[in-house]
C-alpha cells in the first residue's frame, strides 16, 4: 500500500464515520449515536470529523495529486479503498457505538409476547444498539430453526 | 472558443496562493469524488420510518449504479474518440496538476460529479444544490488547471445526467429485486 493509498483509506474511514454521525442524528437513530445524550452535539462531532478529514488530507501540505504511474490512485483503486473505508466505518460505528451504549437500550419496545419477531429495519435502533438488535434477530432465528 | 477559454482561465494560475490553493485540491481526483460518495452513502440512513428509508435506500442505490455506468459510458466512448489534453496544444501552466495522458473529452470526474448531482437533486434538492455546486468547482478547477477544455466538462456532465435518469429508470423497472434485498436487510438491521 502506498503513503497516499494508506493516507485516502484513512480519508474516507473518518469522514464515513462522521457522515454516519450526521445521518444517524439526523434520523434519530440514537443507538447508532457515539454521544447518544447529545444528538445536537452528535451532529458537530459528525461534521467536525468530515471537515477535519479533508482539511488533513488536502490542505496538510503533502501533495496529492500524483499520476497512478508515480504513487497516486487510479480509478480502480480509488473505488476499491472507498468501499474498504465506508465499510470500516459501518461496522466501526455499529460495533463501538453498541459498546458505548451497552447500559442503554435493554427496554426496546418488544414484547415477545405480543410479537414473536423482533422489529425489523433500523428504525428499531432509535430505542436500542445495533449488537442487541442483531443479537434478538439471531436467537429468533435459533430458535425458530429448533 | 473552446481553448481561448482554457489559455484565459490557465494565465490566472500562480497570480494568488489562496486560489491556487483551493483549485489544487477542487482540481484533485479525491475530494469531490468522496464528498459526492459519502453523500450517496450517508442517504442509505436517511428517513422517518422504515418506508421513507426505503425511499431513501432505492436513491442510495440508484447514485451507486449511476456512478459505475457513468464511468463505463465515458470509458465507451474514450475507446472510440481520443482527444488530446489543452497542455498539448496550448503553453499552459500545469503547477496545480499532473499531466494526465488519457483522452480529454468526456471528462469522466464531470460526468461522476453530475450523475450524483442529479440522484441527489431527484432525491433533496438541498444535496442536489450543495453536490451541484461542488461539480461545478471541479469542472471549473479542471479547465482552471489547464487540463480539460469546457466542452470535456460539458459533455460529462451531459452523459452523467442522462445515466442517472436511466440509472433510476432502471432501477424502477425492476424494483423488484431491491425490494427484496431490503427486505433481507431490513432482519439485520443493514436496512
Amino acid at each position: 500500500m502506498t503513503p497516499l493509498a494508506r493516507d485516502y483509506l484513512l480519508l474516507v474511514f473518518i469522514s464515513a464515520v462522521g457522515i454516519l454521525q450526521l445521518a444517524a442524528a439526523n434520523a434519530d437513530l440514537r443507538g447508532l449515536l457515539l454521544l447518544r445524550p447529545w444528538p445536537r452535539t452528535s451532529r458537530w462531532l459528525g461534521t467536525a470529523l468530515v471537515v477535519g478529514s479533508f482539511a488533513w488530507f488536502f490542505f496538510g501540505g503533502t501533495p496529492r495529486n500524483l499520476p497512478d504511474t508515480a504513487g497516486g490512485l487510479d480509478g480502480n483503486a480509488q473505488a476499491r479503498w472507498f468501499v474498504v473505508g465506508t465499510l470500516g466505518a459501518a461496522v466501526f460505528t455499529a460495533i463501538v457505538t453498541s459498546i458505548v451504549n451497552a447500559r442503554w437500550g435493554i427496554d426496546d419496545g418488544w414484547d415477545p409476547g405480543h410479537s414473536p419477531s423482533p422489529p425489523a429495519g433500523l428504525t428499531w435502533l432509535r430505542r436500542t444498539t445495533f449488537l442487541r438488535a442483531f443479537g434478538a434477530r439471531m436467537r429468533w432465528l435459533a430458535r425458530r430453526g429448533a | 472558443m473552446d481553448g481561448a477559454i482554457v489559455e484565459w482561465l490557465n494565465g490566472f494560475v500562480g497570480r494568488w496562493a489562496i486560489v491556487d490553493a483551493i483549485v489544487r485540491a477542487f482540481v484533485s481526483d479525491y475530494l469531490v469524488a468522496v464528498f459526492g460518495g459519502l453523500l450517496i452513502v450517508s442517504i442509505w440512513l436517511l428517513g422517518r420510518d422504515n418506508e421513507q428509508r426505503f425511499h431513501s435506500q432505492v436513491m442510495s442505490i440508484v447514485g451507486m449504479l449511476a456512478v459505475g455506468l457513468t464511468n463505463l459510458s465515458t470509458e465507451l466512448v474514450n475507446f472510440f474518440y481520443f482527444r488530446p489534453r489543452p497542455f498539448r496544444a496550448f503553453d499552459l501552466d500545469l503547477s496545480l496538476f499532473y499531466p494526465p495522458t488519457d483522452s480529454s473529452f468526456p471528462a469522466n470526474s464531470a460526468g461522476v460529479a453530475f450523475t450524483i448531482s442529479a440522484v441527489l437533486f431527484m432525491y433533496n434538492r438541498k444535496l442536489g444544490w450543495l453536490m451541484l455546486a461542488f461539480a461545478v468547482l471541479w469542472g471549473f478547477s479542471r479547465v482552471f488547471a489547464g487540463i480539460h477544455y469546457p466542452t470535456d466538462i460539458l459533455g460529462g456532465a451531459a452523459i452523467g445526467i442522462v445515466v442517472a435518469f436511466f440509472s433510476l429508470g432502471f432501477v424502477r423497472l425492476f424494483i423488484v429485486v431491491p425490494l427484496h434485498v431490503l427486505r433481507i436487510a431490513r432482519l439485520f438491521y443493514i436496512a
